[in-house]
């Protein structure tokens, strides 16, 4: 509990997890799957339930004791800047499939998929002043009604007669993988 | 709206508001215990000018909602009051008071409670028209229906579906129609966006924009998400334990913000734009309002305190950008702290 920055921890193991507040919490749940020394934590939205800037203290202790243990983590969130800030790679989800993969830097400056570059122009960002933000046009499928071909090709700007017909593998090119038509027309933006 | 453009609608004068915990009277007698008290709000002032969008920003417990709640008189102030385009609502007459809330409505954070899942969208948008007999006859309200569903981007066929049938994104937008229908001049949302994902949050925020545009409205902003903050609002309020510690213009407080808690906000922000910058380490959190720090409320967590901030309590001063209640920028100790800023 030390580790993970809980004031006066020994004092504190007595007390049930209503005394404590959110960040604390989530402190204490971290120190539960560290506890057992795992090679892969699995964080499913860790800092969503949490004010920003506890959220910046949980992101730090889940760093540092993950790169002090050479444990892998698998971080799931719809935040991209806790993304930008803590991960190596990031694959992007669409409608049950990875629409995108590749390192974070990569992925977030220069998408290649429609879905990834509609998503990052969608979020207000601190030192972006645009007057609009870029809206990706109708939303997520249902689950049960996927579209044929490409998943996302109902909203895309650049859907072809090959996107709704055939559904994309991701395909590699470098470190990257792209599940899309549009690099292998070359008529990609 | 432009010939009335900085005229002040609402004036946040002194607003106070406390919540009794205490237990019953009887268990306070056995038990000896005093009465306890939690200050949400605690002598906040500000005014929101016509047209602009003043946000509200704090962490969770701030008490963003408790004023919010407090503007549109859905809970009595303590102390202080509130005046809408010069009028105290609490003070005016009954046939008044009506007459004025048709003139603000609020936006809630969750579509998914803030609308009856019984009723159909139509009879939810329709409320408001014919709680303020805006409407002559029905023909003429369902007419108005349909016209607010399709200006806010649904279909007018969708009045008859119940909320169930619609997404976050859309429900988001039945609760804003519904908010329209009494043209309103001044909308309070608290939180509209943040049970929406971002590229609906995206949709939700051009929409309230294009609205405000061409309704001339007036929106009270309460958020905790600082790039939507950024985004939306002409100036903005920055609230810690219940208290207003800094009020600013929008791009001023984001470029150079001047109270300490307000950097250290702005440093907890993720960045998209990875600068690999270092960050200041926050530290602690907010404290339990029902027992708040003496003096100066951030001074446990401040790198800037001393033991005039352990005492007394600062009060908002002009700053040159904006105002700001610290001491350590009265007393020009705050320089040594400013490279924090200077980052973009």
């Amino acid at each position: 509990m030390d580790e993970v920055g809980i004031p006066a921890a020994k004092r504190r193991m007595d007390d049930y997890p209503h005394q404590f507040s959110g960040g604390m919490r989530q402190r204490v749940v971290i120190a539960l799957a560290l506890a057992a020394e795992p090679e892969l934590v699995i964080a499913d939205e860790p800092t969503t339930a949490l004010d920003v800037s506890v959220q910046a203290q949980i992101i730090d202790v889940l760093k540092r004791l993950c790169s002090e243990r050479g444990a892998a983590v698998m971080l799931i969130t719809h935040d991209m800047g806790v993304i930008a800030e803590t991960a190596d790679r990031v694959a992007v989800m669409y409608a049950g499939r990875v629409a995108e993969i590749g390192p974070v830097k990569d992925v977030i400056q220069q998408a290649k998929h429609p879905y990834t570059q509609g998503l990052m122009g969608s979020i207000p960002t601190l030192s972006h002043t645009g007057d609009r933000l870029v809206q990706i046009q109708g939303s997520m499928p249902r689950l049960t009604d996927i579209p044929t071909g490409c998943a996302f090709n109902p909203r895309c700007e650049y859907a072809f007669d090959r996107c709704r017909k055939e559904r994309p593998s991701p395909i590699k090119s470098g470190d990257r993988a792209v599940a899309c038509w549009l690099p292998d027309e070359g008529s990609a933006s | 709206m432009s010939d009335q453009a900085g005229k002040p609608l609402i004036q946040v004068e002194g607003l106070s508001r406390v919540f009794d915990l205490s237990k019953p009277w009887l268990n306070r007698m056995i038990e000896r215990e005093p009465k306890r008290t939690l200050t949400a709000v605690d002598d906040v002032s500000f005014e929101i000018r016509k047209g602009e969008t003043f946000a509200l920003v704090g962490e969770s417990g701030s008490g963003k909602s408790t004023i919010a709640k407090l503007i549109v008189n859905l809970l009595a102030p303590s102390g202080g009051r509130v005046l809408f385009d010069g009028d105290d609502m609490r003070k005016a007459t009954a046939a008044n008071a009506r007459q004025m809330r048709s003139r603000f409505q609020m936006i809630f954070q969750d579509p998914f409670a803030s609308l009856n899942p019984r009723w159909r969208v139509g009879d939810i948008i329709a409320e408001p028209i014919r709680a303020f007999d805006l409407a002559s006859d029905k023909a003429s309200a369902a007419k108005r229906v349909d016209e607010l569903l399709e200006t806010v981007g649904l279909a007018a066929s969708d009045a008859a579906k119940f909320p169930h049938e619609f997404s976050g994104g859309q429900r988001q937008r039945v609760a804003i129609a519904r908010a329209l229908s009494a043209k309103p001049e001044f909308i309070v949302c608290d939180e509209p966006t943040s049970a929406l994902d971002v590229s609906v949050q995206a949709q939700i925020l051009n929409l309230m924009r294009d609205l405000q545009d061409e309704f001339g409205l007036t929106y009270l902003f309460i958020s905790h998400d600082l790039s939507v903050v950024r985004h939306m609002a002409t100036r903005i309020g920055v609230l810690y334990l219940g208290r207003l510690v800094e009020v600013s213009e929008g791009k001023a407080l984001f470029q150079n913000p001047q109270h300490p808690y307000t950097s250290m906000l702005l440093d907890a922000v993720p960045d998209l734009d990875m600068t690999g910058r270092t960050r200041t380490q926050v530290v602690g959190e907010i404290p339990n309002p029902i027992d708040p720090p003496s003096g100066c409320r951030f001074h446990p967590r401040c790198p800037l305190a001393n033991d005039r901030c352990k005492s007394e309590s600062p009060i908002l001063q002009p700053t040159g950008i904006g105002e700001a209640a610290c001491f350590a920028l009265e007393e020009r100790r705050r320089d040594a702290f400013a490279p924090l800023a200077q980052a973009k």
